[in-house]
């Protein structure tokens, strides 16, 4: 096992020195940086309160005081979009973290074990995935009511089967190997065996999905948001700000302009790495 | 007579105001203010005399911003519902912009001493689609269907009253009351007034074919064409329309109206900017409305109506069931500031749920904004550090800059509200009297004022059967005087009564009344003729197309 | 290969059965009652039980589904609880549009996409290379409701070119109706684009780095573009996959652009159904979507066999 550790340290330094050497990837990972530094510390980094409303200096144009300028009801956009990037991160995150950890559970059981098991879940999942991610969402949000919350779990639900997919033709292929077939002779369980050695071989895809589904969320939360069912007053992410922007278009086009480049800018980020990561790790996504 | 004094007044101050201020007609809108918009319903026609007449031809193509049954038993909102329905259904009665009722299919009528029987003369001469006369005979036959339990018409409750239809002679039918109702006659200006042929109603018993109204049975101006559900209505001219225009010919001018369903007010506004629609039904917010003042060739018009903001709050649960909590947020919130920002300032502020327009609205005290009070209140109340409370609403038109603002006066009241936005449908049905489940906390409520007469106004908020009684709010002695305004035709009597109801209410604060926005519309300068009546609905027989 | 594709065939069905199960278990967990939302303004309860009855919202929710699949199965899906409105009547007035949207938009993406593509493979690492990789990259992240409208305020606010919604019948007026999908298709369109662009770069990048294309040089002009064209053919597998993915989501997409458009087509419908609490649209919708992407998947799959025989037996174990 031990071996199997120093393996796996050099291995990262290796993918870490591959993935920076592409510049696009480099500079997406710059501005992830970034985007966290503004998650951790925008409480000091935005100049007011996002949601102190000041409704005579409402929809005024970028200034020196405003530099994104203000939106409806006063409140400043700069802080705004500072603290929408924490509930849209947060919401892509978090639903991402529900997808992976339910996508992957599935696709590694399902691969794994095989025989009827496989059957059931494989037909669950391309049930579900026959089903456009964003009318499966709304469904949810609407049994689970509108709101933060319930928007990350129906994203997250809604990607399940992209994960589980994946992850499963991933399995399919490693189960073959050897040290599979070893550790099975030595007596290890099936659980033991797929956290410890299956796994790992397959989370270089599952992490290429990830940071490729996160971009895919801050969309499908924006997505949300305009139909109505997303972060709720007077919080605001990037997408609820495009849904009120949307209203002032050609009147103070400054709020939608913003959060709209903000997600733009995130989303090619996220995706650059996903691209960087994938090419780094040399990854060929295998299904069925 | 006195309406052409008053068009000519009317266009009057609108030359003269727009000398005044010079510049574009768009200008002109938003500078001369309210005067100008409150006239322009007759203004618009004004403007036709002046130049040079009216013009036939041509398809008005408005937007509507929800769905409406085309069959009108069915109908879901009793004011909104009117304007598609107006195009093929004629009502024995109007109501006009002054609130007064005017004679339509019924010609006049009289009313029995002791309440309990009307006799209505019907207009002669008026056709169905079909061809068929509408006489005393077939205008019975569809208040015997109405009237049948198992038709299950959604205003079967507001005309449970009558017993039974009989026809006198061939134009007149006499209704017979268990028990007299004031309200009656004005109740005729909504679905209940509309007179649908028997072939159709007959067809609609067999086929359950919902546009078979639409289609064949009504008496209506246009008739229906064509129906994408949830998506625009078509209808064409009715060729032979009982009403004359002022050319001799008959109404109405337009070849046709399509109403386009558009949820979204900035959608709306585009499409109006682009052309592609000659006026919108009813715009709310402020974004849209500025945006639209300023276009050319467009005009935001004012209506009668008004939009009476006001919370609900359930007190049934805590903490509302406390007194003294509701009267805590009667002083939480900010109505000066809720009339500035949300309805531009051109709400009012009433102390009650009825407009000034109104034969029966008496003043009061407009509470005014006093967060130290109100957390006085909440102390005495047992609630020393504040209450968390929610706040639920539907996510359209401006409820939620409302519900933003409240939130935020009443932080400084001690009021933690947390915002629960849904769907329309959602919420009507989750706060429901109906519903054992309902959640603790508030709702808010643009209730569109006036309805029809005192009694339909005041149960759809406080009536013991009324979904819309979200407050769960039955007094007794209230509930004895609502029955008795219903049978109270003498205005002085029945004011009596209201005021009296409206001190128990304003005793007991089952609602807190925020402001009565404005309702506003906005047209194309071409569209011409479209006749705005003292509740939300227009009606489009009169419209033509300047161009 | 026969049998292949029958069975192939053949497992459409109990998929479709479990997404409808999936489907009708999700619709009964929406809040809010049908029959209030569909009660005028005030009733009695026994009006709302009377109401309920008629909707059939009182028998057991297996029952209700029994009932509502024995309906299908006669080929009745029921009529709309909002409007009565027969739930086909609905589908088939609906569809046509949503499929006119996706099929201009996957032949909008591909007439642009490939060609652009196969550029960035041929001058790789160049300029252009960059300059439309970081383009199509950007066309990927914009949310495509936000495109749609910044389209209206330039094409017809602005301009007065293009109206700035509604939809006409093709059969009607086909040049009107080409003017109406212009903007839609193109702001859908954008997303499948970038992606074709960058599927097509790196398939085609696979192909040509391939030993027998360096042969081909050396072997000359003619020699190379059979080549070219024969690297095209296998590169454009990958690139069908990647569509075939997509559209999946366009049609999820279609959701929000037919709201900003007014198109009235499958996405909007569905998605009012949801809000109104309208059961039977919301199912008979669901299952049309769903039975439409299973059999193109399906397609899909029978393509590749027919196309490469070897890969159809991948995945099998020894």
């Amino acid at each position: 096992m031990k071996r199997f550790e120093e393996l796996k340290a050099s291995n990262f330094y290796k993918v870490w020195r591959k993935l920076i050497r592409r510049r696009v990837a480099a500079i997406g990972l710059v501005v992830c940086a970034i985007l966290v530094i503004l998650v951790i510390f925008g409480d000091f980094l935005s100049p007011y309160d996002p949601q102190a409303i000041n409704t005579p200096e409402a929809l005024q144009g970028p200034s020196l005081s405003h530099p994104f300028g203000t939106d409806e009801m006063g409140r400043d956009v700069l802080s705004r979009v500072i603290y929408g990037a924490r509930l849209t991160m947060l919401v892509s995150v978090v639903a991402v973290a529900i997808s992976l950890v339910a996508g992957t559970a599935l696709g590694l059981v399902s691969g794994y074990v095989g025989g009827w098991v496989d059957l059931v879940i494989s037909k669950f999942i391309e049930a579900l995935s026959a089903f456009p991610m964003v009318m499966f969402a709304l469904t949810i949000s609407a049994i689970l009511g509108p709101g933060m919350r319930n928007v990350m779990i129906a994203i997250g639900v809604a990607y399940v089967p992209a994960f589980a997919r994946i992850v499963r033709g991933m399995v399919l292929t490693v189960r073959e190997r050897e040290y599979i077939e070893n550790a099975v002779s030595v007596g290890l369980n099936w659980f033991e065996i797929l956290i410890r050695y299956v796994l790992p071989n397959v989370s270089s895809v599952i992490i290429v999905q990830a940071s490729l589904a996160a971009a895919s969320a801050i969309l499908s939360e924006a997505t949300m948001s305009f139909l109505g069912v997303g972060v709720q007053a007077p919080e605001a992410s990037w997408g609820t700000m495009l849904k009120t922007g949307y209203n002032y278009l050609s009147m103070a086009p400054w709020m939608s302009v913003f959060p709209g480049i903000a997600i733009v800018v995130v989303v090619l980020a996220l995706n650059f790495v996903g691209d960087g990561l994938r090419d780094a790790l040399d990854v060929r996504l295998k299904m069925d | 007579m006195k309406k052409k004094l008053a068009v000519f007044m009317a266009s009057l101050m609108l030359a003269l105001s727009l000398t005044a201020c010079g510049g574009s007609s768009a200008e002109s809108s938003s500078q001369a203010g309210a005067a100008s918009q409150a006239s322009s319903a007759a203004s618009s026609e004004g403007t036709a005399e002046t130049t040079g007449g009216i013009k036939r031809g041509g398809v008005l193509v408005t937007s509507r911003v929800g769905v409406t049954p085309l069959n009108p038993i069915k109908y879901i909102a009793m004011q909104g519902d009117k304007i598609i329905e107006g195009l093929f259904f004629d009502s024995l009665v109007n109501i006009n912009e002054n609130m007064e009722v005017e004679p339509f299919l019924a010609e006049s009528w009289t009313i029995s001493d002791d309440g309990l029987t009307i006799d209505m003369k019907l207009k002669e001469g008026v056709h169905y689609f079909d061809g068929t006369e509408m006489t005393a005979e077939t205008v019975k036959y569809c208040w015997d269907w109405y009237l049948d339990p198992n038709t299950a018409a959604n205003f079967y409750t507001l005309i449970s009253d009558v017993t039974s239809v009989d026809v006198v002679d061939d134009y007149t039918i006499r209704f017979n009351f268990s028990q007299p109702n004031a309200g009656f006659i004005e109740t005729l200006s909504y679905q209940a007034g509309y007179v649908l042929s028997p072939a159709s109603i007959d067809k609609y018993k067999e086929t359950g074919d919902e546009e078979v109204f639409a289609r064949e049975g009504g008496t209506g101006a246009f008739i229906l064409t064509e129906n994408v559900d949830g998506v625009s209505v078509t209808a064409e001219k009715n060729p032979n329309y009982h009403v004359m225009g002022e050319d001799g010919q008959p109404l109405p001018y337009l070849d046709g109206v399509r109403v386009n369903i558009i949820g979204d007010e900035a959608v709306a506004a585009s499409n109006l900017m682009s052309g592609d629609l000659d006026m919108i039904d009813v715009v709310t917010q402020p974004a849209v409305v500025t945006q639209l003042q300023a276009a050319e060739g467009i005009d935001v018009r004012i209506n009668a109506p008004r939009e009476i903001f006001f919370l609900y709050m359930n007190m049934e649960q805590e903490p509302f069931d406390d007194p003294l909590v509701r009267q805590a947020m009667c002083y939480a919130v900010n109505r000066e500031e809720l009339n500035q920002v949300v309805s531009m300032g051109e709400g009012i502020q009433t102390p009650w749920v009825t407009l000034p327009t109104q034969w029966y609205y008496t003043d009061g005290e407009i509470i005014e904004y006093n967060p130290e009070k109100a957390k006085e209140l909440l102390a005495e109340a047992g609630y020393p550090d504040g209450v968390d409370v929610e706040l639920h609403y539907g996510t359209f038109g401006v409820l939620q800059q409302e519900c933003e603002l409240v939130q935020a006066q009443a932080a400084e009241a001690g009021f933690n509200i947390s915002l629960v936005g849904m769907d329309g449908a959602t919420l009507k049905s989750t706060w429901a009297l109906q519903n054992p489940d309902a959640p603790a906390g508030m709702r808010i409520q643009n209730n569109i004022v006036p309805k029809s007469d005192p009694y339909t106004q005041m149960e759809y908020v406080f009536g013991e059967n009324a979904i819309q009684n979200c407050s769960r709010w039955i007094d007794p002695e209230y509930q004895e005087l609502l029955l008795q305004v219903k049978q109270t035709f003498d205005h002085d009597e029945a004011q009596v009564l209201l005021d009296r109801m409206q001190e128990i209410g304003l005793e007991q604060m089952p609602i807190v009344v925020l402001q009565a926005g404005p309702r506003r519309s906005a047209l194309a300068d071409h569209t011409m003729g479209v006749y705005f009546d003292c509740d939300a609905s227009m009606n489009f027989r009169a419209a033509w197309l300047n161009k | 290969m026969a049998t292949q594709i029958v069975k192939k065939l053949l497992s459409i069905i109990p998929l479709v059965l479990i997404i409808s199960i999936i489907m009708f278990a999700l619709i009964n967990m929406l809040p809010g009652d049908a029959a209030l939302a569909l009660l005028g303004d005030s009733g009695t309860l026994e009006q709302v039980e009377q109401m309920r009855e008629e909707l059939g919202l009182n028998d057991s929710m297996p029952a209700q589904y029994w009932n509502w699949l024995k309906g299908v199965l006669q080929g009745d899906l029921g009529d709309s609880m909002f409007t009565g409105q027969p739930v086909i009547d609905r589908i088939t007035e609906r569809m046509p549009v949503t499929f006119e949207l996706i099929l201009l938009s996957v032949v909008f993406a591909t007439i642009i996409g490939v060609p652009l593509g196969i550029v960035c493979a041929v001058k790789r690492n160049h300029m252009s290379d960059y300059i439309l990789s970081a383009v199509s990259m950007v066309g990927v992240a914009m949310p495509a409701f936000w495109v749609g409208m910044l389209l209206i305020i330039l094409f017809s606010t602005k301009l007065h070119l293009l109206p700035a919604s509604g939809y006409v019948p093709f059969f009607e007026d086909p040049l009107g109706n080409l003017k109406t999908m212009v903007l839609p298709v193109f702001a859908t369109g954008i997303a499948l684009t970038a992606t074709i662009v960058r599927q097509t770069r790196s398939a085609m990048l696979d192909v040509l780095g391939q030993d027998y294309m360096m042969t081909a040089k050396s072997k000359g002009v003619k020699y190379r573009v059979q080549l070219f064209r024969h690297a095209l053919k296998n590169a454009l597998i990958p690139v069908i996959t990647a569509i075939s993915m997509q559209i999946a989501g366009m049609i999820g997409g279609s959701v929000v652009i037919e709201t900003v458009f007014l198109l009235p087509g499958m996405g909007k419908s569905m998605v009012d159904a949801i809000f109104q609490r309208d059961y039977p649209i919301v199912m008979g919708e669901a299952l049309v979507i769903a039975v439409f992407i299973i059999l193109l998947n399906t397609l899909v799959d029978v393509i590749y066999i027919f196309i490469d025989p070897r890969i159809s037996h991948s995945g099998k174990r020894k």
